[in-house]
């Protein structure tokens, strides 16, 4: 019963950072697709539409947060390796 | 060359090739929703997971001499009988692993391997060899079967959710930026799920080459991981990794679901964060079943998708059968080789690995699936309609060779 409910409580955290990040992620992602790809206004008939640049530059935005994170997920992969490398124990690498 | 030697040397290779199909096996999981989208071209794409799991096998640290630890309990037993049953549980793994390729089955070759391993355990120590339950993160329940089940929920889930919200959000821009944003966002996740993969599953292959080492005696266990067995296990499941496995992605990559590139994104996204943070949090999920859950995920969360459910239980029942299936065929093994007996039994179970990989290459020969057919359209099978058309042309030829037009 004790494992049971352990289980259940680490269900519960894993469930939740997962869908943080797992669903949170291609959130900001879609948001910056989206404000890259907003479009001003045509000037006039036949005029190409242009870039938006308050658009160009939330997206801009959005995908630097995604890098962000992105890059935080390398370095969690390779924690223990730097760890042990470079003395510098981050995102609770294991101590030498 | 003493017989005692010759054994460690048919350990270690066999060890190797478990590596390696471990790693066609599994490119399936990093790779195939950028296939089959075309976000990357299927050669660079396996060439892609290859480098990166070569690197991530690096950055494995610290590897203990153990090998299923907290499954099988193999501390009393050393010398040639561990290597027994070190080497049966392999051929286990290997053999199944083999299996499921064949029929393009995505299934989990850690699984593979503990099966093996609790089968030659079985046969050589009986049931108590076996921890079967030992707390949430310990023994075959809450090691394997825990994490199995929950995985793919939790993972479809997570993958259903991004899925709606990426087409909910992006509704109005048009097809190709869209196309063109989410490629990009699915390769760096891809990327990341392919560097976890490697430091993980080479990890796993060094435990049980040092353990063999260790068991031998050339080695004692309190030595360092020797720069061979990294260097050796991460050229292993990089080739493996090249090699593709492109059974497993075209069933994952079309035949599960029809995919496109904001649902790949969001099915590797979902997969990246379950498999790195779930072992964070106390509950580690099963990395195969995670990404099958993922891509499943992606075919509910949008709108008007359509999921092959028979596809989904053809992988399911694989899944269910993988701990026993493997299971027997280690014990058989091991049960082979302890009657014949030392040098000439290893050597019996060897060949009779040899054979059966033999067999079933020679059977994938019949509807083989490369880069060049891995992403033709799902109908109604695995083998692509081309090689259909083949197959059907040659019966038809030797019928009426009249009725048809001449090729030119």
């Amino acid at each position: 019963m004790d494992t049971f409910t352990a289980i259940l409580g680490s269900l519960g955290k894993v469930g939740a950072i997962s869908l943080i990040l797992g669903a949170g992620i291609p959130l900001v992602f879609a948001y910056g697709v989206r404000f890259w790809s907003m479009e001003t206004a045509p000037a006039g008939a036949g005029q190409p539409a242009g870039r938006n640049q308050l658009g160009q530059a939330l997206g801009i935005l959005c995908f630097g947060i995604v890098s962000v994170a992105v890059i935080v997920g390398i370095l969690y992969v390779s924690r223990d390796f730097i760890g042990h490398q470079f003395d510098l124990y981050i995102l609770g690498a294991k101590k030498k | 060359m003493s017989a005692e030697l010759l054994v460690l040397v048919i350990v270690i290779v066999t060890a190797l090739a478990f590596d390696f199909t471990n790693g066609f096996h599994d490119t399936a999981n990093a790779m195939a929703t950028s296939i089959a989208t075309g976000a990357l071209k299927p050669k660079v794409a396996v060439g892609l997971s290859a480098i990166l799991n070569l690197v991530g096998a690096f950055l494995s640290v610290e590897v203990a001499a153990t090998v299923a630890k907290g499954i099988v309990n193999l501390k009393g037993v050393g010398g040639q009988d561990l290597l027994l049953i070190v080497f049966a549980g392999l051929v286990g793994g290997i053999l199944w692993n083999l299996l499921t390729w064949l029929f393009g089955i995505p299934s989990s070759s850690s699984h593979a391997l503990f099966g093996g391993l609790i089968g030659a355990t079985m046969a050589a120590l009986g049931t108590s060899g076996v921890i079967w339950t030992a707390g949430k993160d310990a023994g075959v329940i809450g090691k394997v079967i825990v994490p199995a089940v929950l995985a793919p929920i939790v993972a479809a889930l997570v993958a259903g959710i991004g899925t709606w919200l990426v087409y909910r959000i992006t509704r109005k821009v048009k097809e190709k930026p869209k196309e063109e944003g989410f490629r990009w966002g699915q390769i760096g996740s891809a990327s990341l799920v392919s560097l976890a993969h490697g430091t993980n599953d080479a990890q796993k292959t060094m435990g049980v080459i040092f353990l063999a080492l260790v068991a031998h005696g050339t080695l004692s266990s309190k030595d360092s991981m020797p720069l061979w067995v990294m260097a050796s296990c991460a050229v292993a499941i990089a080739l493996g990794t090249y090699l593709g496995g492109w059974r497993i992605i075209r069933t994952l990559g079309k035949g599960l679901v029809e995919i496109e590139s904001p649902q790949g994104f969001a099915a590797e996204t979902s997969s990246a964060a379950i498999i790195l943070t779930s072992a964070q949090f106390g509950l580690p999920l099963s990395t195969t079943q995670t990404a099958t859950g993922s891509i499943l995920g992606t075919g509910l969360g949008k709108p008007g998708a359509e999921v092959r459910w028979t596809v989904m239980g053809r992988m399911a029942t694989a899944w269910l059968l993988t701990l026993p299936l493997s299971g027997l065929v280690g014990a058989l093994c091991w049960w082979i080789a302890h009657m014949i007996g030392g040098l000439p039994g290893v050597l019996v179970v060897f060949a009779i690995l040899i054979a059966l990989a033999g067999y079933m290459y020679l059977r994938s020969r019949k509807n083989p699936i490369d880069t060049s057919n891995v992403n033709e359209d799902w109908e109604g099978g695995l083998t692509p309609p081309s090689e259909l058309d083949v197959a059907s042309e040659s019966n038809s030829d030797s019928k009426s060779d009249s009725a048809r037009p001449a090729k030119v």
